[in-house]
């Protein structure tokens, strides 16, 4: 017996030493869940187990009476029984600045409720639920003292988004009361008429590196694989373009490239849904290859434990087609 | 001042057209939806656009909506009760319409008290049997949210049975209907019926062949809303959208939802849908609904006009222009702005585009479009064209009571915004108009303009501009009058001027408006010069102002104004059991009795104790705030720094208090008396260092004075207390 437990203990350092490389995941967004024979094929090129798969938002906008679940997902076809499915909520940081203490538990219960019976719905058997929300030091006390509830009625472990703001400083921003984080690296900057890209820009994400080791709770990393344009007029943002990407514009004779990501309308018109006046605006923001192999780099770098999953936002074939086929695998093995 | 409504979110996409109960969630801020305006819309335009009029909501008053419920049940039923020819009471059609379900149609008929001429009525007859039909088809058209959490009322199944199973009904009573009433509404139900089937094609086919033989009423525009919803379902969209176009133009119902649903994507369904009009009347709808809804208002009006010159649809985008004018310009913000000011040449090209149409195009609307022109040029300083243009719009006229008060309101304006000086020919000439604006909060005001008047932000703008001229032309008084500024009573003299001008017997009629719109009365301003001879420890004078200041001289200062403590506790005196409570006037008299009592050497300890205890309370730092808050000098400032500038130095202002505490000291016959007259000296001492303080010294606290004295009184009961207090006084 006492030789076994010498040969164990010799074992255990050498496991120790072979880094798996992540797991890649996706998030998936859409309102409605379809999944076509094109990203069937990404999803088993990538053996993808996990799919986070925003069921509802929560909001409650100024004037309201109360919270709100909007634009519940519905289902085009039933997922694929070997995929995990692993329901996410979406909750504006203003609803723990307008629900009273006493209803949190009324809260958790009502999302538990929501990600139950969708599920139903959709034959989904979940093991987990993660709730997305940025709270703030104002919102902390009730957004932890709500997960907890939810932990409770929900009966299964809970993950929580952490934004970079979060893992740098957190002692004001607390710890969330959940068995795992999602790390967003994304989303680093202000969505405004300035030079920068809002979604990564290396020196934001120099900042926030050097922190994630020291994060108390064990962590996903998600990465970006989206793009937006965004429309401005007399300096002004506008609105956002949802996923639209040079090539929409650069094809376009309604704009004129006037700089690197930059198109001007050179007319009125409409283009995909959008209205767009004479001398508005695009910023084209998206991330290329290089960039996600740059942040790989960065994080480990800074980084000596290992990620064990890697989330790409978010999976549609509108992003993943941007990038060559074997863009997951390697930015999973860069971090390897 | 229009509150905000806002409504719980969403609406369900609209193409459905599908009846959805939206709760109803009153006000958020005060502020208007519209921003900064001088220009009410409801004055010049047709008030079933109304919900198109620029507005931080998603519709102008109506938030996102009008319950769909709701939407036609009054017309529906006045046409129902007309075709009926009293057939049937009003009382009895609407219970039958609104107050029935498919399954209780038989056992209400029983038992509604109707005459066997009514049974017998075949109108009646045929209504009963229509709306047997109707009921069942709620089922699949009419559905509320109740429970927003449940995912499968969100979800909403639609019951696609009994729509197919409708359909056959519906096409069945088609065949042998002859009236027309009858008619329209049965193929509407049946092209709804189709669509909520699923049969988007079909329902479109229903329409389109029976479009030509209806006459073009509500039901008409009902069933085009549905063949545009089905067009939709179809991927049809330029055609669907040139479908809510004609809704948009024919039915005033459904125009927000028409609009909601109107949503080009790209140029070619676009300039599709111009190609699929008939004529510039449809193609100048089409041009209304995307200025409207993209914000490129100039740019349809020019296309509009183009199409149809001086056309009515061009009336709401001119408003929505003009009403974002108001908002990117800085007239309202900037009070020094509209004189020369330099706009840009878009906006300049943009203002000339619409003089041009005023003056060249007929517009329908001539009155708008002059007093718009107009109002545009009085913002940008070209007051002769202005008045051009008013008087223009003037003789034109209008029977809109508004149109009468925007029309005194922009001449009045354009007056004293092109005059330089304020001359007495200038006040006589606008005196009654002036006193009809400061006055039209005023319910019993002549003639009510009601709650859509937009006039308080020009009104404000009146008063500044007015005041500034006075002051240039050194009549602060008047100055003052229309536009209170706060350094005005920080000089005495001029304080005194005022208060003569008000209490002046014999006032000329501007003079009595003058005084009609000051902020302050006689009374306030006794009141004032009592808390400041106060401070300045003048008792006798203090108790002459406060006899002439009105209600403030019975006025009970919350707290025990001679306590002092050692940490300061404001809430803590103002709660504690007082046996003895002072009234402003009181505590003016008794500190003048304690000023006397020293003077003659009485109890000089106590009395100067006290009376620094006062004079520290009288301050910010103390208990009685309230004794100097005031009309004049204002309320509720939780730091020194809220305190306007002219009254912080009176308001912070230790030295009474350190006068006297010094005498208490001088006077004090032990040690215990001692350290604690060093310890409130040493308060002051920190209110003053506070006071002086640079923003980059982070020191709370340093070892003034009075601390250094009161170690020399280590041994008193005085001393430990303090240092059960304030621990960081250690040393």
């Amino acid at each position: 017996m006492f030789l076994r437990a010498w040969l164990f203990l010799l074992f255990v350092p050498f496991l120790a030493c072979q880094r798996p490389t992540p797991a890649i995941s996706f998030y998936y967004w859409k309102t409605t869940y379809q999944v076509s024979a094109a990203d069937q094929q990404v999803l088993a090129a990538n053996q993808v187990l996990n799919l986070y798969l925003r069921y509802f938002d929560l909001d409650w906008p100024p004037g309201a009476k109360e919270v709100s679940m909007l634009a519940p997902v519905k289902f085009g076809q039933t997922p694929d029984s070997n995929l995990h499915i692993i329901p996410v909520v979406f909750i504006k940081n203003r609803v723990f600045l307008q629900t009273p203490d006493s209803l949190l538990v009324v809260l958790a219960e009502h999302v538990a409720a929501g990600i139950q019976s969708i599920s139903e719905t959709a034959g989904i058997h979940y093991r987990e639920i993660q709730v997305d929300c940025d709270w703030t030091r104002r919102t902390r006390d009730n957004y932890f003292k709500f997960l907890t509830s939810l932990k409770t009625k929900a009966a299964v472990p809970l993950s929580a988004t952490i934004r970079l703001h979060q893992v740098k400083y957190p002692v004001q921003s607390g710890i969330p009361p959940v068995s795992r984080g999602l790390l967003m690296y994304y989303n680093m900057g202000y969505i405004a008429d300035v030079p920068e890209n809002s979604i990564y820009e290396e020196k934001n994400a120099a900042k926030y590196a050097a922190a994630i080791p020291d994060y108390p709770l064990p962590m996903d990393l998600a990465l970006p694989i989206f793009s937006w344009g965004i429309q401005i007029r007399n300096g002004k943002v506008l609105h956002l373009l949802n996923k639209m990407n040079e090539a929409d514009f650069a094809q376009d004779s309604m704009f004129e490239k006037t700089a690197t990501n930059r198109y001007k309308a050179k007319q009125a018109g409409f283009k995909s849904g959008y209205y767009f006046q004479e001398n508005d605006l695009v910023k084209i923001e998206q991330v290329s290859s290089s960039n996600l192999k740059e942040i790989a780099a960065g994080i480990r770098a800074n980084k000596q434990y290992p990620f064990q999953q890697l989330i790409f936002y978010d999976f549609d074939a509108r992003n993943y087609n941007r990038y060559e086929k074997t863009i997951f695998k390697d930015i999973a093995a860069a971090l390897h | 001042m229009k509150k905000r409504f806002s409504k719980i979110l969403p609406l369900l996409s609209i193409s459905s057209l599908a009846a959805v109960v939206i709760g109803l969630a009153c006000a958020g801020g005060d502020w208007p939806e519209y921003g900064s305006s001088g220009f009410t819309p409801e004055a010049f335009a047709d008030s079933s656009y109304s919900p198109f009029f620029l507005s931080d909501q998603a519709y102008y008053k109506i938030g996102y909506d009008v319950p769909a419920d709701d939407r036609f049940k009054d017309a529906n039923l006045q046409e129902w009760s007309a075709w009926l020819k009293g057939a049937a009471a009003d009382s009895v059609v609407s219970k039958l319409l609104y107050q029935t379900s498919s399954k209780n149609i038989d056992s209400v008929l029983k038992a509604l008290p109707l005459n066997a001429g009514t049974r017998n009525n075949s109108r009646f007859k045929n209504f009963i049997s229509y709306l047997r039909k109707a009921k069942l088809s709620e089922r699949y058209a009419s559905y509320s949210i109740d429970n927003w959490w449940d995912y499968s009322e969100k979800k909403r199944t639609i019951d696609t049975q009994t729509a197919s199973q409708m359909i056959t009904a519906w096409k069945a009573a088609l065949q042998t209907q002859k009236d027309i009433f009858l008619r329209q509404r049965i193929i509407f139900q049946l092209v709804r019926a189709n669509y909520f089937a699923g049969n988007y094609a079909a329902a479109l086919q229903v329409f389109e062949a029976n479009k030509a033989q209806m006459p073009s009423d509500r039901m008409y525009f009902r069933s085009l809303a549905y063949a545009a919803g089905a067009l939709y379902k179809q991927k049809q969209y330029a055609k669907a959208n040139y479908y809510y176009s004609l809704v948009f133009a024919g039915s005033p119902e459904q125009r927000p939802s028409a609009h909601f649903s109107f949503h080009p994507q790209d140029e070619a369904d676009w300039n599709s849908a111009l190609a699929l009009c008939k004529n510039n009347a449809e193609k100048a709808t089409l041009w209304q609904m995307l200025g409207i809804s993209y914000g490129d208002e100039m740019r349809s009006i020019k296309a509009i006009n183009q199409l149809e010159a001086g056309s009515e649809k061009m009336d709401v985008l001119l408003l929505r222009w003009i009403n974002k004018f108001e908002q990117s310009d800085d007239f309202f913000s900037d009070p020094n702005s509209y004189r020369q000011r330099a706009y840009d040449t878009a906006g300049r090209q943009q203002i000339a585009v619409i003089r041009q149409i005023a003056d060249n195009s007929q517009p329908k609307n001539a009155p708008l479009w002059q007093m718009g022109a107009g109002y545009l040029s009085m913002l940008t300083g070209n007051y002769q064209d202005a008045d051009h243009r008013f008087s223009k719009a003037a003789k034109i006229g209008s029977t809109n009571p508004l149109f009468t008060a925007q029309l005194r309101l922009l001449t009045l304006s354009r007056k004293l915004f092109a005059s330089t000086t304020m001359t007495k020919a200038l006040e006589q000439e606008c005196l009654p108009d002036l006193q009809w604006l400061m006055n039209i909060d005023n319910p019993e005001q002549n003639e009510p303009t009601g709650a859509d008047f937009r006039y308080s932000d020009l009104r404000g703008k009146i008063r500044q501009e007015i005041s500034a001229r006075y002051r240039k032309q050194g009549e602060l008084i008047k100055a003052e009058c229309f536009f209170h500024s706060s350094d005005y009573f920080g000089d005495s003299l001029r304080t005194d001027q005022f208060l003569q001008f008000l209490q002046k017997p014999s006032k000329t009629p501007y003079e009595h408006f003058c005084v009609s719109i000051n902020r302050f009365s006689a009374e306030d301003l006794y009141e004032y010069k009592a808390i400041v001879s106060a401070l300045k420890t003048n008792l006798p004078q203090a108790i002459g102002f406060m006899e002439k200041a009105g209600k403030a001289q019975a006025f009970e200062l919350p707290g025990n104004p001679f306590n002092a403590r050692i940490n300061d506790c404001h809430d803590c005196d103002h709660a504690a059991a007082q046996k003895v409570k002072y009234s402003n006037l009181q505590l003016l008299k008794k500190l003048q009795d304690m000023q006397m009592a020293i003077a003659q050497n009485k109890d000089v300890y106590n009395n100067a104790r006290l009376l620094g205890n006062a004079y520290y309370n009288l301050t910010h730092f103390g208990n009685a705030r309230a004794f100097y808050e005031s009309a004049v000098m204002g309320e509720g400032f939780s730091q020194p720094e809220y305190i306007d500038s002219v009254f912080r130095p009176m308001l912070t202002n230790m030295i009474p208090a350190i006068k006297y505490y010094q005498i208490a000291f001088g006077a004090a016959t032990n040690n215990e008396q001692r350290a604690q007259m060093q310890y409130l000296l040493a308060k002051c001492q920190r209110n003053q260092w506070f006071m002086a303080k640079s923003e980059n010294d982070t020191r709370d606290s340093i070892n003034w004075d009075g601390f250094k004295n009161l170690r020399q009184y280590t041994d008193t009961k005085y001393y430990q207390e303090v240092l059960k207090e304030c621990g960081w006084f250690r040393p």
